[in-house]
């Protein structure tokens, strides 16, 4: 009877789940470790760590050590959150085949992908040993922000690392299957998911063991990092110019600092101050290296922070307008993601909600239980069990989705937060006079300009009756499965000439290369 | 996997009539009825005929009809689950809405937002819906025929109260149609021995 496992693949942690008997079990490491770090480091040759191992190569092989991959997977090269990591980031990137960001590390290019699918098949052998036998399939969560580039390159990950991947699920969505688990609730609950790259909250309606996703929103800008940076940087204006300077040229130095801040970040959610001493750090007039000492209280701290606690509430405001709904709608508020330890947020969330947000919700682990929940849902119907024991989760459209217009706007065809499966069409026409083509190019996103979205793919219907230009009806028609693949097709609705695309990643990878790096076609 | 036989009848059979039936129907409600008996019939209905209950299914087109029964099932909660939406639809359809429902129930429920979903099935469903009126020479009119055929539906899955009060619907369309006539007594019957059955205090399988 083959199990399926659900993996939160975090930004900086990922958790690895898998339903037995019914009962949710997160899988630990040798070492008795819960959480994973999403960390990759290479060494000289062939050999590669994953998890706490190559944590600690971090500070002796900076260079040949990848985190927050998450980040940049599915991007483009040219995107913001590329630029943004180039500065941050002590490895190297460089700029793929297909205008995707890759990660040079020694002599060797890799993917993204093939990053996130060394965690992945990391995870997948960890659950293999505690449950002795293979593992083919799993369930794996995105941010619900996640366009469908960044969805398709997860699931390559995936299929490199040997899973087929049964279902990409929200991350918050996942944490309200693993709260309304068995309990034949009937409510609203709102998800609160602040990690260490993105923001997410989303609605949820508990009907008994049918979870309806009611509207969700996020920001891909906003997590537990963005805090660290902002500590980071207020512990820099602390140095001189010269040891400033010092400190951004070196890689090992950069990365101490962001340890401290986190550490004090931490430690502030328990205490009302902290010490932050970082060793061998600076050098004095001799050049021998000493110690950065300084302290924080907690009031330093939120002062600090709370402007990107307050863009947090802007997200629920949009989320809850959305879902039509008030904060005193919301039965309950499950908390995810380490970041809302911290006591600015838990009582952020409760003087915006009006109530104390659910205990007894490991913020760490209920992301990945909920996968592991959605897998097994999934894998029971795989191995030919029918009825109804298992819960439903019906998804929506995290995006709008449209097409690209004259003058670069963008017209929307599909609204977000639509529930899957869904299909809607829509009638366009020409731009100039006996237009014989029309180029179709579909976008992701929620502003009006097309720039401003992410581009998922295009095609040509050709053969249009030369006609004035307005005269060509052009339908274009949408469809989303419940996987949310999307297809996308076009038909003159004079001559019947028709094309079509199904939407593949446009950034990343093609199929030979997936196939080319699948870890089962190589040698470790 | 395989899809259990009689699920497979009941998906092609409403698979056929699906884009006619307004949206109480599609959820199995009768008309009017309240906010909190939407929310469970579309829970209970998403149980039913989500495509993710058939997972795996290796049939493009038993799929593509679940799908589209699932859509049909979305369109119907999207319009019944908006107090305004719902009102309206009541008003244009002649429907009178459910006596005493509680104001609380109709504030606090989300909006379902966007698409028409299923709206645009192609022809190939035009085609089935139409080889379905040929094959049925029993009932003439068309609004009774598409609850005789959910009454059919019904009895497939030994629903004897959905039976009779599909049959009644049809009835009201073709007062005077014998066939009609002969199935509600039948059915009439096959429901009161149901009744006893579930009456029975010790549970004792009756043969």
């Amino acid at each position: 009877m083959p199990y399926a496992i659900g993996i939160d693949l975090g930004t900086s942690n990922s958790v690895v789940t898998v339903l037995r008997d019914g009962q949710p079990i997160v899988i630990a490491d040798e070492e008795g470790n819960r959480t994973h770090p999403s960390v990759v480091s290479f060494g000289h040759g062939q050999a590669v760590m994953v998890g706490h191992r190559a944590v600690r190569q971090m500070v002796f092989n900076p260079q040949g050590t990848v985190y927050s991959a998450k980040r940049l997977i599915g991007r483009a090269m040219e995107s913001e959150e590329v630029r943004r990591a180039q500065d941050l980031v002590p490895y190297e990137i460089v700029e793929g085949p297909h205008r995707d960001p890759r990660i040079r590390v020694f002599d060797r290019v890799y993917a993204l992908q093939e990053i996130s699918a060394h965690v992945l098949r990391y995870l997948k052998q960890m659950a293999e040993s505690y449950l002795g036998e293979p593992i083919e399939h799993a369930v794996v969560t995105v941010p619900a922000y996640f366009n469908d580039n960044q969805r398709q390159a997860t699931r390559d990950a995936g299929r490199i690392a040997g899973l087929e991947i049964l279902r990409i699920i929200n991350e918050p969505t996942a944490a309200a299957l693993a709260y309304g688990l068995g309990q034949a609730k009937d409510e609203y609950v709102a998800v609160y998911d602040l990690g260490g790259g993105t923001f997410d909250i989303s609605v949820l309606h508990i009907m008994g063991d049918v979870f309806e996703v009611v509207s969700t929103a996020g920001d891909t800008y906003l997590g537990g990092d963005d805090f660290d940076a902002v500590l980071v940087d207020y512990l820099m204006k602390q140095l001189s110019p010269a040891d400033q300077t010092a400190v951004r040229r070196s890689p090992a130095a950069r990365l101490k600092f962001k340890r401290a801040a986190e550490i004090a970040k931490i430690d502030l959610s328990s205490n009302e101050s902290t010490e932050i001493v970082i060793d061998d750090v600076l050098k004095d007039a001799r050049g021998y290296e000493k110690a950065f000492h300084s302290s924080l209280n907690r009031i330093q701290f939120n002062q600090l922070v709370f402007p990107l606690v307050k863009r947090t509430f802007a997200v629920c405001d949009e989320a809850l307008t959305a879902a039509n709904l008030e904060p005193r709608d919301i039965a309950a508020v499950v908390l995810v993601g380490g970041m809302t330890r911290s006591q600015i947020i838990q009582e952020a969330v409760e003087n915006y909600f009006g109530r104390s947000p659910e205990g007894g919700v490991n913020p760490d682990e209920v992301v990945s239980v909920g996968a592991g929940i959605q897998a097994e849902n999934l894998m029971s119907r795989l191995r030919g069990e029918q009825g109804q024991s298992s819960s439903l989760l019906i998804d929506v459209t995290p995006q709008s989705l449209g097409v690209g217009m004259v003058g670069g706007f963008v017209e929307r065809v599909i609204e977000r937060n639509t529930a899957l499966p869904c299909s809607e069409e829509k009638a366009f026409t020409t731009s100039v006079d006996d237009q014989t083509e029309v180029k179709i190019e579909v976008y992701q996103g929620e502003s009006r300009m097309a720039v401003d979205n992410e581009k998922l793919g295009e095609f040509i219907l050709h053969g249009l009756r030369p006609a004035a230009r307005g005269e060509v009806k052009i339908k274009v028609a949408f469809d989303i499965d419940s996987n949310g693949i999307v297809d996308v097709g076009a038909e003159d609705m004079d001559t019947g000439q028709a094309a079509s695309i199904r939407l593949e990643a446009s950034t990343g990878m093609t199929e030979d290369e997936v196939q080319d790096l699948a870890f089962d076609n190589l040698d470790f | 996997m395989d899809i259990d036989f009689k699920k497979r009848i009941e998906i092609e059979a409403l698979g056929r009539v699906i884009d006619g039936l307004d949206h109480y129907t599609v959820l199995k409600l009768k008309p009017g009825a309240p906010m909190p008996q939407v929310e469970r019939a579309y829970a209970a209905q998403s149980k039913e005929f989500h495509p993710d209950r058939f997972f795996g299914v290796r049939d493009p087109k038993f799929m593509k009809q679940v799908t589209a029964i699932f859509k049909k099932v979305n369109e119907a909660y999207q319009v019944l689950h908006d107090p305004e939406l719902k009102k309206l639809y009541d008003e244009k359809m002649g429907y009178r809405s459910a006596k005493g429902a509680d104001p609380a129930t109709s504030t606090g429920r989300h909006k379902r937002i966007g698409g028409s979903g299923g709206g645009s099935i192609s022809k190939a469903a035009l085609e089935a819906e139409k080889a379905a009126m040929d094959a049925d020479e029993v009932v003439t009119d068309k609004r009774a025929r598409k609850y005789w055929d959910l009454a059919q539906i019904a009895k497939m899955n030994e629903d004897w109260n959905g039976v009779v009060m599909n049959t009644q619907f049809a009835l009201s369309y073709e007062t005077e149609n014998p066939v009609l006539k002969a199935e509600l007594e039948k059915a009439k019957v096959k429901m009161n021995t149901k009744k006893k059955k579930n009456q029975n205090p010790y549970k004792i399988k009756i043969v």
